[in-house]
């Protein structure tokens, strides 16, 4: 049933005329030839961008960064670098003479935590209770995708049998379309079969 | 007298909204329909009320009529004219007096758009929805929110204003109509979504009648959020422009869940499946611009846009509790007798890829609630005080991101119900290149990077998968190539592109310094000069404004400036920032001139391709306006809703031609002239498309 | 335009069966009965959780003072020598957080003085309080030659420490901010801001004559209200 309601789009002619002086099957080979080209160069640019990062991190860049991650403890959820709290101005500071003294990502954090409290982190820890805001997005994605690949695959319930009503429906149609344009003709044949929701609605 | 006529008016809006709703209801359930017309007499008179509510407000802010307490909080004798209107809007009970105002407008327009089908129960039922909302609304500013208490102010009060930050730029004073022009919009398709369910009409009828009211909405909605987001970057002087604060997540939560909407709608329109679905998603949007008005007016969540006010706290909670039950509710009890039969042919579909679309929204839809409430969460918990932000969320939505801008590369050009190999090589093959060609053009520039690179690439897909479609449809129906749903939307897809590309610029290649100069210094920061001219000030009755004059590569002068308001006592920075098309400057007054030599501390933000984030926004807009345009003609009623019987009409051509054209088209493999076409190419294919359609059925 | 009676349909009075089990279809309702779940626990997190906890007021009040210790720096005669605030238990101390940029520093240096004149020494602060007062001051993002130069020219003869550490230990938004340590090590207040010499001596008196419980409250509350403008 598929099958028949479903050609093969290969088996349909495509009608367009630039192609013409190629064969169909050249065609589709030259196409698959291009297309691994372009699969390539996107897989050789994607790399260069990933591993020609210029070098490591410079001091001014470390300081960016890590000021990115800390909050102002006295706003919502902005972080020092963005906040023009004082507060933020203090940290931002503290961050820039440790990151000069040499202190690691981890001590930096642990100072700052014993200071202000986990809620200094932006990114909360992903451990204990805070690790839940972890896992569920994932939990949740894979659950949506499981659903609606479930629903794409579920097989789909026999077409019934068409009615008198379908038949005169279309035949009336079919009466209009004597006097329409038919040169597209061609490109109707084979629509997809039953609509299912329409039908039986 | 103000106080007296306004609350008048209130008073006449809850009444008018709580017997509209009861007589409604009264007159659906006994089945007396030509009871219903009264109904719709109460509408007018929630109309009057609102209206009028809101006209004496306006009176009373202009009058400085302090005795208004409303006036007395935000109004004040130095407020130019134009902050002095917007101040109608700028504290809480005065945006519920908005919000009010704007239900009742779509109220008004729902009656009088559908007014020669008064006595059909969804629409009843749809205005009765309307109308319970608008109850609710009402009471609010009654009882806990009522702005025009009257109050006796002493002698030369001359009030605060409204909130500093709310009173220095223009698009503060748009920007909260149009979000809630969004917000209350999606009232509209959630009260007939309800009335569906009731009435177990969830066919395609309700939801082609508020197509448009939802696209519109969200339109809306999508423009209130951007001009939000560059009011932030104008005037809050942190340089930033999206903070992910509980407020933004608020009106990007329903926005999310309408766009999920907008989308898989058009896979019940064309095969009349995923219907409870949709309707799920209606109801979740409407909940959710409820549950953002709560998280937002009632501090629950720490933000810098909270409102703080007693008893509508806990009344939204309630209303939020009612909205949510009730649609959760109905659909629990009916949604297994409504859902349609039939089922997805293949994964690699329009349909396939539209229920993609909506996994990815709906994950992160979830991450964003779940990251604003999760410092709730946890503090319930164990009391642990967390920070959720920037970079978790940064981290959770940038790999939907990449998804989303890949489907829109694929979904435009894939055919309904089943697609090929060969018609996706051949559609997407110039798209492609163009992705690549991006990729390429970006390395050259200097981008590195991951996301960034990874998101002009697909950025590029997207675009020219978009691109295609605006093209192909320009040749074959010209200019209304640009207008309809299909290509309206496309539009869009071009705007959302625009967006992301300078998203993803924006935050990857941020350089950001802070000099502390002299007057005459000079300073130079990622190849720019900036010269410190002199300082200033200016002064009048409202605020002291510092300023520096500083010169940028010694061609524009630009002002940051720090103001403080007199009323407030409030100090506001105010960046200066030159924007061009690819980079913007970003000047922050981080630092007063000192008194002794006026060396001013500047902090200079440089961040690429600014601009481009506010047209993606405004191109989103002007799609949205040319999707509201009729593609090609179509018809009020929708066939696929209708029983098979009722689908012949034995004169004029057969309704389905609208949707069954292009269709017909695709399916048959010509991959050179698919579109993603929901506008038919023209008449006479439609035809042809439909007889072959039927001819299957019989075969 | 109008739509057909016969549009309007009742749902099928019994369940839809699923074509490929044979079972009735409740997806739905299981769908709705989750979701239920989660708005209902969503829903009782919010009417209970309390939007009114943020405190205005220092949370060192009342609590041990921060650890303060490092090298003083090289100015006002005091020389470099190692400091540490825990050997001064035993005295009120004024802990001033400052930067030589700052006006509202520059403003407060004199008060600072004379409280430091009135409890060291044989000041009659001694003896009002029944111990001695002694002031340090926390340098804030500032060189060795400006703090120098400041107190050359301002007075002022207690240690001056750089410490970035302590601005963060002590929660500091922005200087000048000063704290006052009971001889017992407990901090007794917050100041934001310009602090005047009457207000430091009214506190330690006050706190010192109430006993520590009293004290610590109302120089919690003074701390708190304390915002200037800086």
């Amino acid at each position: 049933m598929t099958a028949e309601v479903h050609p093969d789009p290969d088996a349909a002619s495509p009608s367009d005329s630039s192609w013409s002086m190629w064969s169909k099957s050249q065609r589709a080979a030259g196409r698959r030839v291009a297309w691994i080209g372009l699969a390539v160069a996107a897989a050789a640019l994607l790399a260069v961008a990933v591993v020609d990062r210029g070098g490591a991190e410079t001091e001014v860049e470390r300081v960016q960064r890590l000021q990115q991650t800390f909050a102002c403890p006295e706003c919502s959820g902005e972080s020092v670098s963005d906040s023009n709290a004082a507060v933020s101005a203090t940290i931002r500071q503290y961050i820039n003479q440790r990151v000069a003294e040499g202190a690691t990502d981890q001590e930096l954090r642990d100072e700052l935590v014993r200071a202000y409290g986990v809620e200094v982190l932006l990114n909360p820890p992903a451990e204990g209770f805070a690790a839940l805001v972890w896992v569920l997005p994932v939990l949740v994605a894979s659950f949506g995708s499981m659903g609606a690949a479930i629903a794409l695959t579920r097989r789909r319930p026999a077409a019934r049998a068409p009615t008198d009503d379908d038949r005169s429906w279309v035949a009336k149609a079919r009466a209009r379309v004597q006097t329409g344009d038919s040169t597209r003709d061609r490109a109707t044949v084979a629509d997809a079969g039953t609509d299912d929701g329409e039908l039986s609605s | 007298m103000n106080s007296a006529l306004g609350f008048g008016f209130i008073a006449l809006g809850l009444a008018a909204s709580v017997l509209g709703t009861a007589g409604g209801v009264y007159a659906l359930a006994s089945g007396r329909r030509s009871l219903l017309a009264t109904v719709y007499r109460w509408t007018w008179l929630v109309v009057v009320a609102s209206v009028g509510a809101f006209v004496i407000m306006e009176i009373a802010l202009f009058q400085r009529d302090y005795s208004v307490s409303y006036v007395s909080q935000v109004g004040s004798s130095s407020t130019p004219p134009l902050f002095n209107f917007a101040a109608a809007w700028s504290s809480l009970e005065g945006s519920l007096l908005l919000w009010v105002l704007i239900l009742a407008g779509y109220l008004a327009a729902v009656v009088v758009k559908f007014r020669q089908r008064l006595t059909d129960p969804l629409l009843g039922w749809a205005v009765v929805v309307m109308l319970g909302v608008s109850a609710f609304f009402f009471a609010l500013l009654v009882g806990p929110a009522n702005p025009f208490v009257a109050v006796e102010v002493p002698a030369g009060f001359e009030g605060p204003g409204p909130n500093p930050l709310l009173q220095n730029h223009l698009l503060m004073a748009i920007h909260p109509p149009l979000l809630y022009l969004g917000y209350v919009g999606f009232t509209v398709p959630f009260a007939f979504a309800i009335a569906a369910l009731i009435t177990g009409r969830v066919g395609e009828g309700w939801l082609v009648e508020t197509r448009r009211w939802t696209v519109a909405a969200w339109g809306f909605l999508t423009l209130g959020i951007v001009f939000g987001a560059w009011w932030s970057y104008e005037v809050l002087g942190w340089g930033g422009y999206w903070a992910w604060d509980p407020v933004e997540n608020a009106s990007l939560l329903p926005w999310l869940t309408g766009t999920a909407y907008i989308h898989s709608v058009m896979v019940q329109e064309r095969r009349g499946m995923l219907r409870v679905w949709n309707l799920s998603l209606l109801c979740a949007t409407f909940s959710l611009t409820i549950l953002g008005t709560f998280l937002t007016r009632s501090g629950t969540v720490e933000s810098v846009h909270a409102f703080t006010a007693g008893a509508v706290g806990p009344a939204l909670l309630g209303f939020f509790a009612v909205v949510s039950g009730l649609s959760v509710g109905l659909i629990g009890w009916r949604g297994d007798r409504l859902r349609s039969p039939g089922a997805i042919d293949a994964p690699v579909s329009r349909e396939g890829s539209f229920m993609a679309n909506n996994v990815a929204f709906g994950a992160l839809a979830f991450v964003v609630l779940l990251g604003t409430v999760f410092p709730l969460l946890a503090e319930a918990w164990d009391g642990t005080r967390l920070t959720i932000g920037r970079p978790y969320f940064d981290s959770m939505a940038r790999p939907i991101a990449m998804v989303v801008l890949f489907l829109m590369s694929t979904a435009p050009v894939l055919p309904w119900r089943k697609a090929s190999t060969e018609v996706l090589s051949v559609r997407l093959f110039w798209p492609a290149v163009v992705a690549v060609m991006s990729m390429a053009v970006s390395l050259v520039l200097g981008a590195r990077g991951l996301y960034p690179v990874l998101t002009y690439g697909l950025g590029g897909f997207a675009a020219g998968a978009a691109a295609r479609q605006v093209v192909l449809a320009t040749r074959r129906q010209g200019w209304r190539g640009f207008v309809g749903r299909t290509n309206g939307g496309m539009i869009v897809h071009l705007g959302v592109v625009l967006l992301a590309v300078g998203l993803a610029s924006a935050e990857s290649y941020r350089s950001e310094r802070t000099v502390r100069l002299e007057v005459g210094e000079t300073a130079t920061v990622e190849g720019h000069e900036f010269r410190y001219l002199e300082p200033g000030a200016d002064i009048n009755d409202r605020r002291l404004r510092v300023f520096a004059a500083i010169e940028i590569d010694g061609e524009d002068v630009h002002h940051p400036s720090t103001i403080n308001f007199r009323q407030m006592g409030q100090i506001v920075a105010t960046p200066s920032v030159r924007t061009g098309f690819t980079e913007d400057i970003y000047l922050v007054l981080a630092e007063n001139p000192d008194p002794d030599n006026d060396a001013i501390q500047l902090r200079v933000i440089i961040r690429p391709m600014v601009a481009w984030i506010w047209a993606g926004g405004l191109l989103m807009a002007l799609g949205t306006l040319l999707a509201l345009f009729p593609g090609q003609r179509r018809r009020g009623t929708e066939p696929s809703s209708a029983p098979v019987k009722v689908a012949p009409v034995p004169d004029g051509p057969p309704p389905a031609d609208a949707d069954t054209g292009p269709r017909s088209r695709e399916a048959t493999g010509d991959p050179e002239a698919g579109t993603s076409g929901d506008d038919a190419p023209d008449g006479a294919a439609n035809r042809v498309g439909v007889d072959g359609r039927r001819e299957d059925v019989r075969a | 335009m109008s739509v057909p009676e016969q549009l309007v349909t009742d749902p099928p009075a019994i369940d839809p069966i699923d074509e490929t089990t044979g079972r009735p279809r409740r997806t739905a309702r299981y769908a709705a009965s989750v979701v239920g779940v989660v708005l209902v626990a969503l829903i009782a997190l919010f009417a209970l959780s309390d939007p009114s906890d943020d405190d205005a007021s220092s949370p060192l009040v009342g609590t041990r003072v921060p650890a303060l210790s490092g090298v003083t720096m090289d100015v006002n005669g005091q020389g470099i020598d190692s400091f540490d605030i825990d050997d001064w238990r035993g005295s009120w101390v004024v802990v001033n957080f400052f930067a030589t940029w700052c006006p509202p520093c520059v403003a407060e240096h004199d008060d600072l003085v004379t409280v430091s004149e009135w409890g060291t020494g044989d000041g009659p602060g001694r003896a009002a309080v029944g111990a001695e007062t002694r002031v340090v001051s926390v340098v804030f993002n500032d060189t060795e030659e400006q703090v120098g130069a400041f107190f050359a020219q301002r007075g002022g003869d207690w240690p001056v420490v750089n410490n970035a550490q302590a601005a963060i230990d002590f929660r500091v938004s922005q200087v000048p901010e000063s704290f006052v340590i009971a001889p017992d090590g407990t901090v007794v207040s917050h100041l934001r801001g310009e602090i005047t010499a009457d207000e430091l001596i009214g506190i330690i008196t006050q706190a010192s004559g109430a006993g520590a419980a009293d004290g610590t409250e109302s120089g919690g509350e003074q701390g708190s209200e304390e915002n200037g403008d800086g």
